[in-house]
């Protein structure tokens, strides 16, 4: 008795998985909703599962293969194939998740199905078995495909940031390091070479050039003193001048080399301020006899002239 | 008579005449000064020029410059003699 029940389990088994074999192959997408038969709805779940499976594996290894991409791109710091990996890595993540997504759903629809035709109690057990083994991968892999995810985005974001600094970095010293060097060095040897220049040769070159110009000044304001007294001593004497031609000093006396012969319009002579010699020296005077013969004719020529106007009695 | 006795007063033309050709912009190119007094008490101080040619001696001769020259020597009559050079003849003594 129990070896028949055991061939018409066997039977049935055998028939489930026909009909199973035959649903998947008629169609491949998870069947939801009303069944016609158990047998039917539940090999469609199981073709559902071996197919999410399959696809899940599939988007691993597409994952694995866009992951890869990312660190590649990621070292040559291209931003445009960082992007695109990301988003092909958001899809495949999408599409992992609407693959676990049919393979729970059919997984529910197994057991479903088992609860409604509880006929097999082996295969209900089978069903369920690989729908949890199926949904503990499927979670698993999520898990999986989650962290490696959000692993990929945080060595994306660390390789921007670096990426980001590097450029910074370079736009901000813009030249070479060899070049930096060399141009501290000149910078260095510049600076050495105009402070011994500066401390050898500009300061005392300047501190004899004041000291020269300090003499010269000096020695320009005695001799100016000197040539110069004379005129402003006469100038002190409140000479008046009517032209302002510069003065003479001839023979130590202040003279106009410009004769104001045509501008002889004397304001008026001060009686009582006689002009004197400079340094008043009185000028030597001869007394001669009115018989010299040389003064003889000057007397006779002045008291002519002074005859002549009226001055004195002839 | 003897002329010294206007000795002072021929010292003090002849310290003034410079100045005031100076004045009126002339070199005083003066040489020297004689004193002298005649028999008729005339006591002449001539003030010897040397003026050159390129000097413009003629501006030396100006009445104006005489005229001032008097003037300034408290109305001292002053002429100007020009024969065998130039000199002005400055009257000390009184003509009266």
């Amino acid at each position: 008795m129990n070896t028949i029940r055991r061939r018409i389990a066997a039977l049935l088994i055998f028939l489930f998985l026909a009909l199973s074999l035959f649903a998947c192959e008629s169609t491949t997408a998870p069947m939801t909703g009303y069944f016609d038969t158990p047998q039917s709805g539940y090999a469609a779940a199981q073709a559902t599962l071996d197919y999410g499976q399959s696809q899940m594996n599939d988007l691993a290894h597409q994952a694995t293969a866009v992951g890869l991409m990312m660190d590649q791109a990621a070292n040559a710091a291209q931003q445009a194939t960082l992007d695109y990996s990301q988003r092909q890595m958001m899809e495949l993540a999408y599409q992992a998740t609407m693959v676990s997504l049919n393979m729970a759903q059919a997984a529910a629809t197994q057991q479903a199905i088992t609860e409604q035709t509880q006929m097999v109690e082996f295969g209900i057990s089978t069903a369920q078995s690989q729908a949890a083994t199926a949904t503990y991968s499927t979670y698993v892999f999520n898990v999986t495909q989650t962290a490696q995810a959000q692993a990929i985005l945080d060595v994306h974001a660390a390789h921007t940031a670096q990426a980001n600094a590097t450029k910074v970095a370079y736009s901000l010293t813009a030249t070479p390091h060899a070049a930096i060097q060399a141009e501290i060095v000149r910078a260095r040897n510049e600076a050495d070479r105009r402070a011994l220049w500066g401390e050898f040769v500009v300061t005392p070159l300047t501190l004899i050039l004041f000291t020269v110009a300090a003499i010269l000044l000096i020695v320009g304001g005695v001799l100016a003193y000197q040539r110069l007294m004379p005129a402003l001593e006469l100038r002190l004497r409140t000479i008046s001048r009517h032209n302002d031609s510069d003065l003479y000093l001839l023979d130590e006396v202040i003279v106009d080399p410009a004769p104001p012969h045509r501008q002889l319009t004397p304001s008026g002579p001060r009686q009582a301020d006689h002009p004197h010699f400079p340094g008043n020296e009185i000028p030597p005077v001869e007394i001669v006899g009115p018989s010299e013969p040389s003064v003889v004719n000057w007397i006779a020529e002045a008291e002519q002239k002074l005859r002549s106007t009226g001055r004195i009695q002839p | 008579m003897s002329a010294s006795r206007y000795l002072p007063a021929a010292q003090s033309v002849a310290q003034a005449i410079p100045g005031i050709l100076a004045q009126l912009g002339l070199i005083p190119f003066i040489s020297r000064y004689v004193l002298t007094e005649t028999e008729q008490g005339h006591a002449w101080l001539f003030a010897v020029l040397e003026v050159g040619p390129q000097n413009h001696p003629e501006d030396y001769a100006a009445a104006e410059v005489l005229h001032y020259l008097s003037t300034a020597l408290n109305g001292l009559p002053v002429v100007i003699s020009e024969s065998y050079g130039l000199r002005y003849a400055v009257l000390l003594s009184s003509t009266n």
